[in-house]
Parts: C-alpha cells; structure tokens; sequence
C-alpha cells in the first residue's frame, strides 16, 4: 500500500515536472527562434531610426513601430483604467444588490471572450460614421475597449479576495461606504490591481486585430493623436509578409522587442506589486 | 457616557430566527459578559448593538436597540455617528492596510475631526494630557494616549511607520482597541477578542478592559467561563436566541435563578 501511496507521489511530481518544463522550454524557445532568426538584423540603428535603406528603399528603423506601440497600449490602458477601476469599486455588495453585479460580471465575461478583431471592426465603424481616418485615437479608443472587461474582471476578483473583516473594522469605525472603499478596500487590492493593469497592457500591446484598422499605420512618428500610427505587431506582420532577407530578419527583431516589453513590463508589474503591498494585510 | 437598552429585539437570518425577543438594560461603566453555547446568538446580539449585522445578506431585524434613548434601527438614526460611538473588536484583529500610526489615526481623519475635537477625546482619555491647536501635533498625542490606554505604546513607539499587518496578533488586537479609543468611542464591543489570542496576550486585553470599564461600558462575548468569572461585573446568559438569565457576576456565578445557567455554569452543558 505505502509503495502505491509513493508511486501516485512520484507520478504527480513527475507529471509537474515535465508540465513545467514544457512550458519554459516553450518560452526560451520561441526567445530562441526569434532571436536566431532576427539576430543579424538586431541594431542601435534599427531601434531609434526611422532610416530606410538605400538599396531597396524599404524601412530599416522600426522607431516608429515602439512608439506608436507605446503610445497605442499605454493610452489604451490608461483609458481603460480610467474606467475599469471605478466600475470594478463601484460592483460590490456596499453599492449594486447581488443581480445587478452578476448580470454586468456575464457581459463583461462575454465582452472579454470576443475576439479582438470584433473590437477592430467596431472601432473601424466608429471612425467610419465619424467621418475619422484610422489614427493614434482611433487605436487607443479601441485598445481600451478591449481591455476593460480584462482589467474590470481582475481588479473585481482581487477586490473579492480582500477579508470582509477589513471592511467591517473601517464600518465599525464609523466610515462611510466610500471611505471603505477608497481607504481600505482599494489600498488592500492595490497590489493586485497593478498586476491586473500590467495583465491588460501585456494584451493590448501584442494585439494586432484591433489595431489594424484603428491605428493605420504610419512610416513617421505620429505628431498629432489624430494621425495614423505604426505599432509593432502590425510591422512584424506587414515585413513576414515582404520578400527578402532584410525584412524577414527585422520582423524576428521586431518580434524580440515586443517580447523584451512584455517581459519587462511583466518585471515591473512584479516589483510594483511586491512595493504596494507592504502595508496590506496578508 | 451612552447608555444602551434593548428592547424585543428579534433578528431573522434568511428568515430563521436567531434571536427571540431580547430585554436587556447594559449596566453603564461595567464589564458585560454575554456567555453561552455555540450558536446561541451571542454574536449576533452583539453585532445588532452596532449594526454590523446589515453587512450579511438577508438579515431582518424588528425591536428597538436604545442609546441615550434613541433608536438605532430607526431608519433617520445617523449610522455614521451611531459606530462611532462603539468600538468594536472582532475575534481575529484585522489591521488596516497602513502603518500603525495610521491605523489609530484613521478614525479621527475620516470623521474629520478637527485639532480640538482631537483634544478634547484625548482629555476624555486622560486629563492630564497635552493640548495643542495644531492638529497634526494634536493628532500625534492622541495616537500615543491611545497606544498608552490600550498598553502597546512601548512596543511600537520607536516603530509607528512600520505596517500594522507585521504586528503580532496579540498587538494588533491591542491596536484595535486603540484604534477605536481614538474616534471617541463610549463603548467597547468585544466578539470573543481574545480568542485568537496566546495566554499571555489574552491577559493583556483582559488588564486594559479591566482598566478601561471605570470609564468605559465594555460588552463582550466569551465562550470561556474562566475569563467571565475573571472580567465581568454583570452577564448575560443566552441560549438558542433566547435569554435566559441575566444579572451581577456573583449572582449569575454563584446562585443562578434559572436550572439552564446552573447546568452551563457548572459544565453540564455545552
């Protein structure tokens, strides 16, 4: 009996083992792939240029590309905060009865399962009946779309986890609704907020879908919100697509840069995270 | 000084009652010790004086719970003032998410009492304290008279920056009192404080609640006879929602009117 108990021991650690070894084997990989193939093309130049190369006139900087990224998924989220975290206070028991807070939890779960594209086309209708180009606004405006139900879902389930005893402490006190929840609740969930808004911006920045026909795309910087912009995902798209040597390295490149953003982005949310909760209560 | 009566209370959680007409006049400046088995309503008694009982769901409530005279489950009864006035202690400390200082300070700052409102709770809590009109410097001393009051003072004064969360649960129940010492309050609710407490911290709640009962009205829930016998001036016995036998410890204790509270006394029931 006690061998079975060790064997089904065994078997369980073994099977987390290869589990997890799948999945880093499955990042360094793909760092491993893009790197290999993007590497001859990896240059100073490449990052902060928007040069074009003499020889076949196609675009050697990818300056554009990381800015019009940045401003694109920073703005998203940016705006996508502005609504995600009052509306994920603003769904709990002290303010909406029970019905109310399932019902707008089911949309939001179904605004999140819908594929980005829907989000492209909607944010393409928009601009369309506005009489608008696609530009950085158009991008942003649909980048938050997509991010609210993601970001509202988070920070509801980080502000689930925090202990209804510390709501009943600020309520013994006298404090009011509000003062519970700005005092209290938000800066115990603020750690996981951070995470759930670094998680929203993981999404936005990759996204291609949405942006495709929101943000255009531009071979400058952008100098005005209502310009088009470039953004990574859609490069890496449009120069896999080109013939040449050249431009099937930059797209491994450019691959790379999107990955080191994640990754650092994903870096600071940790640290951020590990700061903010120096004060909760765990 | 508030005084409390409660007159009929019933309370219906999910439309089962829990408690069944409740009559009790809480004895000013005293220890009050509500005992009795698991389950017998207890906390919820307890919970109903400050209506913390509105933050379960389906919870009806019908009778009058009176301080000074006011109803407190009248609906234009002013809830914010109505918490201030008691401070409650739950059975395990929650520490807010801030420093320590902070934590003793939160009441003062969200009731945004100002430098000599600050003073004048200081006064209340010891005569001979400072005054000042500054209310940051106001606010300071009332937070170390707080910590004092409530014997934590020496262990976190070099430390009052520090998280609240890091402190011991001994201390962070001692900060709850502290905290609810600091907003004013007249009288203390304790739901079983001690019970996640060590020995020795136990005792230390039980010397400050001893301390604090000659200016304070103390009403505390408590499983344990030993600490009844211990703290209390007058207890409450209760059983299945309903109230048996109430009256001074020494008579609860030594010659109980009703066969129910001489068996749970003497342990033959739990």
């Amino acid at each position: 009996m006690l061998a079975w108990r060790r064997f089904v021991e065994r078997f369980w650690i073994g099977l987390m083992i290869a589990m997890l070894s799948i999945a880093i084997i499955s990042v360094l990989g793909i760092i491993g792939i893009v790197l290999w193939r993007g590497f001859g093309a990896l240059s100073l130049e490449m990052f902060f240029s928007l040069k074009f190369s003499p020889v076949t006139g196609e675009p050697v900087g990818i300056a554009n590309s990381i800015i019009g990224s940045a401003y694109l998924a920073g703005g998203g989220v940016l705006l996508a905060c502005l609504i995600s975290i009052p509306l994920a206070l603003v769904l709990q028991r002290e303010y909406l009865s029970e019905n109310i807070i399932t019902a707008v939890t089911v949309i939001l779960d179904v605004l999140w399962g819908i594929p980005s594209i829907v989000y492209g086309a909607i944010g393409y209708l928009i601009l369309m009946s506005c009489h608008q180009r696609a530009s950085l606004l158009g991008g942003i405006v649909t980048l938050a779309l997509l991010s609210v139900p993601i970001m509202t879902r988070a920070a509801m389930n980080v502000i689930s986890l925090v202990p209804v005893q510390l709501r009943e402490t600020s309520y013994g006190l006298g404090a009011t609704r509000w003062e519970t929840i700005s005092r209290v609740i938000f800066k115990q969930a603020l750690p996981g907020m951070a995470t759930a808004i670094m998680l929203a911006f993981g999404r936005a920045i990759g996204d291609t879908a949405a942006v495709l026909f929101t943000a255009g795309y531009s071979d400058k910087l952008p100098k005005s919100i209502m310009e088009g912009a470039a953004s990574l995902p859609i490069t890496i798209y449009y120069k896999l697509m080109m013939p040449g040597q050249l431009a099937q390295r930059q797209a491994y490149a450019a691959s790379f840069v999107l990955i080191f953003i994640v990754l650092i982005v994903s870096a600071v949310s940790r640290t951020l995270s590990n700061r903010l909760s120096k004060y909760t209560v765990k | 000084m508030s005084h409390l009566s409660i007159k009929d209370l019933h309370v219906y959680y999910e439309g089962v009652e829990t408690l069944k007409g409740i009559d009790l006049e809480i004895p000013d400046k005293s220890i009050v010790a509500i005992i009795g088995p698991s389950g017998c309503g207890k906390t919820t008694l307890l919970r109903s004086i400050n209506r913390l009982l509105e933050l379960s769901n389906d919870v009806k409530v019908t009778g009058s719970v009176e301080i000074d005279g006011e109803n407190i489950y009248d609906p234009k009864a002013d809830l914010i003032s109505l918490r201030k006035k008691m401070g409650f202690l739950s059975q395990r400390p929650f520490p807010l998410p801030c420093s320590i200082f902070d934590n003793v300070a939160y009441g003062p700052k969200i009731h945004r009492m100002d430098a000599d409102a600050i003073n004048a709770v200081a006064l209340s809590l010891e005569p001979a304290s400072k005054v000042s009109k500054n209310r940051k410097e106001a606010l300071a001393n009332l937070v170390e008279i707080c910590l004092v009051k409530a014997g934590l003072w020496d262990e976190v004064k070099e430390r009052l920056g520090s998280p609240a969360s890091r402190l011991s649960i001994g201390q962070q129940q001692r900060l709850s009192l502290a905290r609810a010492l600091a907003v004013g309050a007249e009288m203390i609710l304790g739901d079983e404080p001690t019970s996640a407490l060590d020995p020795i911290s136990t005792k230390q709640i039980e010397e400050q609640f001893k301390a604090l009962s000659s200016q304070y009205s103390i009403v505390m829930v408590t499983h344990i006879l030993r600490q009844a016998r211990r703290l209390a001036d007058y207890v409450v016995f209760m059983y299945l929602g309903e109230l048996i036998e109430h009256g001074p410890a020494e008579k609860i204790f030594n010659s109980p009117e009703k066969e129910m509270t001489r068996r749970y006394i003497k342990g033959d029931m739990s």
